[in-house]
Parts: C-alpha cells; structure tokens; sequence
C-alpha cells in the first residue's frame, strides 16, 4: 500500500499515441491516407517526411481539430475529444506563430491555464523552465521566432502532461536555440514523458529520437527504432583509396562489388565488406592507403528511405 | 463551462483593443448624441413640435453601431486571423463551450457598457435639448423616471448588446474580418440609407425585417419617419437575427476541422 493510497485505485495508463486508419481528404488531394502507427510510451518518436507528407494534418487529427475522413486517434487510449481537461494530459505545439501580437506573453499562458482550472502559479513556473521569464509581461508582438516557439512549448508543459505532439518546433530556431531544444527534449524524455515531435529535417532529431515513424504523401513508410535502421544501414558501403585505382575497380567489380569513383583518388564499395575487400587486394599485393566502412548517418538512411516518395508540393505541412 | 468562461474572460482583458473598442461605444453614443442636442435649437424657447426627444438623444447609438461590430466580430475572428483559434479548440475540445462563454461575454460586457453609455446620453441630451429651448409647454420635460424613457434606454443598450451577439455569430461563420465587418456594415446601413427611397410598401418591409428594426425601441412620438413596427417587436426581430447566425454558428464551429 502506498501512502495516501488507501481506498484509491489506480489504474496505470498506458501513455501511448495511436493512429488508426487515419484518412483525410482535402477536396481532391489524398493528405493521410490510411495511416496507421504508435508512439510507445516514455520514449521519443521522430515523426518525420518531405514537406507536405501530411504530418501537420496527422497531429490535427490526433487533437480533434481536423475530423478524419475515416478512422482515428487515441491519445492514452482515448479520443482527444473526450478529454475534459487536455491540457493535463497531453501538451501540444501546432504553430508557434499562431498567438495574438497584442498580448503579453503571461497572459497567453494565463489563458490558456484558466482553461484547464491550472493555477496561475503554474504560469511563472514554465516561463522559467523554457527561459522566457524575463519577458513575461513583454507583449508577444517583438518575439522572435525562437521566443515563440519558447513560449508553445511553455504553453505545452502548462498542464505537466505525461504526452506532448511537438509539430517542428526547430523551426525558426538559431543554433543556439537548436542546441536547447535538443538537450530540452531529452530532459523531459528522462522525465519518462511520451513525445511525438515532427521534422522535416531527420538531422534535427539525431540523438534526440528514439524511434522513427516515416511518411511520405500521407503514407507510412516505415515505423522503426532508430539504433536498428541505423545499424541495417551501415557496414554496407566501404570508401578506400588507392594508387592503383583502375587494377582495384576491376578487381572488386569482378568480384561482384559495385564501385562508384567521385573523381578524387577515393573509391566507394558497395556489395563486399572491408574484410573482404582487405583479402583480395591482399593477395594481388595492391597497397591500400584508407579501407574505411562507412556509417550511415540518419539522413542517408532517411534519404534511401523516402527515395521516391517526395511529395513536392507544400500542402498543410510547413 | 466555468474554466471556459475564465479562459474567455482573461483573453477579453488581455488586449488593448477590448478597451478602446468600449470607449468607442460610449464615445460615439455620448459625444454625437451631444453635439447633435446642441446645436439643434427650438425657437421660440417652449414652442411646440413633433420632435422626439427621446429618440434624438439616443441617436449616437446609430454611429456606435461600428464599434459595436468590431467588438463582437472580432472577438472571433482575431482568433482566426491568428491562427490562435488552433489552441483555443485543443484545451476546450468541446467548441460549443468556447461559443457559448464568448456569447455571455460578448453580450454581457456590450450590455453593461451601452446601459451607462444610453444612460449618460440620454441625461445629457435632455439637458442640452432643453438649454435648446425644446421645453415646457411645447415639450414635456423626460427624466429616466418616465416609462417610454426607460424603456428607450434600456431597448438601446439590448440592441447594441443583439447587433454584438449578431457580429460575433457573422464572425464565426465567415471566420474573416473583413469580410464579416463588410457584411454586417452592409446589413444594418444600407437600409438605414435607401429604404426611405424605395416605394412605402417595400420600404415598410425592409425596415421590419432588417436587425436594424430594434432601433423602434427608442421611439416615442409617432412621427413620419419612425420606423413601422412596434418598440419591443422591432427589438425582437434584432434578436431573433442574433440567435439565428448564432445558431448557425454553433453548427458549424463544431462541424467543420478548425
């Protein structure tokens, strides 16, 4: 028995976001179309694609501002609809820009509290965890993209929500506001805290995602955990370099290799490792200067990922 | 619905326009009602007429109409213009609740502020038609304890409250400024400005039907150019245009994706 806990129940809930089936049409274009996915509790899903992929679309779906055409979302088990108090259990940034110039920025937060009965105490305390509180009573108008995206993730944490949908909340940000963000986000990871967080750059959410939900015009593309698909990426491409260059690319070509020259004096290898590669230059007695499997960054992997799929056209998504 | 009320209220506060907005209302009511008195003169001093004084007192409430507008499309369509409507449908799911707190807000404030705005207007009118020599024997003297006078001020104050609740449900439907303010403009000064050149009978019409029909409730002397319908019924039929695009609005905001 826990104290306090005498006579009371409680239930542990699952802090999962779920996508079901999830389509919507906007007049003739196909934006999601029967997208299905779960963001697992207590780690960090990178919800990435192209511009335009219908990620924007997706996180409206999910907090019942956009209806689907079919299926739908579950926020902790639940529709975001019947949430009596949202902000408590689920903290949301759609666009960063989207307050009222006039306002000062504690009173967007005080709004925003009253809603959801949270203290007005509640206010100063996020203003100082984002770094904001300086200009608390500064009208929001001479904010700089950065402050306010500051301010939509304060207004996010109001409720200290167990889930938050972040919709790229980098965007706009300097590098030092970049450097923040990230060791931001995985603060409140550590927190145990379910996060949903889109980009259209893979690169913003390298060390900070745990896990990746790839869309391209409106489709899943893939649904993995970022360690695995950056190991299923690497070790595949080698890059060595050599005075005799024409010798080697015969050599490995024969040997079945694919190699690609960029004009330098470096060769890429795909199709053979480096141990192999290694032997049979080995044997011929061919020098080799460098023999250096290649890691793949996430962006590569991203990049083969979404091969084709570019939606180019700038929709809902920004 | 409280914590909606509270969320609505803290906006309304929160920025500067609320203010000059308001001060607009009784600005206008009160500083064109006055000028107006002035310089209007009955001669000799007591000489009769079929003036109405009431109704002339009250007749800023016809330039307040703008901010009135502005106050009631606004407090939507702002939201809309900044995208902040985004946020307010994420913390209050149920949208019918935003509506409807803005609906007692919108209406309650307007109500408030045109009650002391009427009210110093119609003092200071009289005083000033008076000084004019619109007085006794020609015309009665009419202080707030007179039934028509009291009616006609709090009738102005509930029609500038129904033209608010009308903007506020025109700005949820068209969910623009501009557009919402061109509209409501159109609708309550064209017939203010051509009916009186169209035939009598379809004239009579569209005075009836129009919202601008609640400015019967001022009137107390039955003269040519009074408006042809009753001082309560003409308020009704302001009303009923305030619960009509009201309504409507209610069915779309939660219809349609935000």
């Amino acid at each position: 028995m826990t104290p306090g806990g005498a006579g009371r129940t409680v239930i542990a809930m699952a802090h999962t976001i779920e996508a079901l089936e999830l389509t919507k049409r906007f007049g003739r274009t196909l934006a999601v179309d029967d997208l299905s996915f779960t963001v697992p509790a207590g780690c960090v899903t990178g919800f990435v694609g192209p511009n335009g992929a219908g990620k924007t679309t997706t996180m409206r779906m999910v907090l019942g501002l956009d209806r689907p055409d079919s299926g739908h979302a579950l926020v902790s088990g639940r529709r975001y609809t019947e949430l009596r108090r949202p902000l408590r259990e689920v903290g949301a940034l759609l666009d960063a820009a989207a307050v009222h110039p006039g306002r000062r920025a504690s009173d967007h937060l005080l709004w925003l509290a009253r809603s959801n009965g949270i203290a007005p105490r509640r206010v100063r305390e996020v203003l100082e965890l984002v770094g904001l509180d300086d200009v608390a009573r500064r009208r929001v108008r001479g904010f700089s993209l950065g402050m306010l995206q500051r301010l939509g993730i304060a207004a996010a944490l109001l409720g200290d929500p167990p889930v938050l949908i972040l919709d790229e909340p980098a965007n706009g940000l300097d590098p030092d506001g970049m450097i923040w963000l990230r060791s931001f986000l995985r603060s409140l990871a550590a927190e145990g805290r379910t996060i949903l967080v889109s980009s259209h750059l893979l690169s913003e959410l390298e060390d900070v995602a745990d896990r990746l939900v790839v869309i391209g015009r409106g489709r899943l593309i893939a649904e993995t955990d970022v360690a695995g698909l950056l190991a299923s990426m690497s070790g595949k491409r080698v890059r060595l370099h050599t005075p005799q260059r024409s010798e080697v690319m015969g050599l490995l070509a024969a040997a079945g290799a694919n190699v690609t020259s960029d004009g330098s004096d470096a060769l890429t290898v795909t199709g053979l490792d480096a141990a192999r590669i290694a032997e049979l230059t080995a044997e011929r007695g061919i020098p080799l200067y460098e023999l250096t499997p290649l890691q793949a960054t996430l962006e590569q992997a991203f990049t083969q990922l979404t091969r084709g799929v570019v939606e180019f056209s700038e929709r809902r998504s920004s | 619905m409280m914590r909606a009320l509270r969320a609505e209220w803290t906006k309304l506060r929160t920025i500067r326009s609320t203010t000059w907005t308001l001060l607009a209302i009784f600005g206008l009511t009160v500083g064109l009602g006055a000028v107006l008195a002035a310089g209007s003169e009955s001669t000799p001093p007591g000489a009769g007429g079929d003036n109405d004084l009431v109704r002339d007192s009250l007749v800023g409430s016809y330039a307040a109409q703008f901010a009135v507008v502005a106050f009631g499309v606004l407090a939507i369509t702002s939201e809309y213009a900044t995208r902040m409507i985004l946020a307010t449908f994420t913390v209050v799911p149920e949208r019918g609740r935003v509506l409807v707190a803005k609906v007692l807000l919108v209406g309650g404030t307007v109500l408030v502020v045109a009650l002391a705005t009427a009210t110093t207007a119609f003092v200071l009118g009289q005083q000033l038609l008076r000084d004019g020599g619109y007085s006794p024997p020609g015309y009665p003297a009419w202080s707030l304890d007179d039934g028509p006078a009291q009616r006609a001020v709090l009738g102005t104050a509930l029609l500038l409250t129904s033209l608010a609740l009308l903007s506020l449900g025109v700005g949820a439907i068209v969910r623009h400024t501009a557009l919402a303010i061109t509209s409501l403009l159109a609708l309550l000064f064209i017939p203010l400005v051509f009916a009186p050149l169209l035939p009598e009978r379809a004239r009579e019409l569209v005075q009836q039907v129009t919202p601008g029909a609640g400015f019967a409730v001022q009137q107390t002397v039955a003269r040519e150019d009074a408006l042809p319908i009753g001082p309560w019924t003409g308020l009704g039929v302001s009303f009923a245009w305030a619960a009509g695009a009201l309504f409507l609005a209610l069915v779309l905001i939660r219809r349609r994706d935000a």
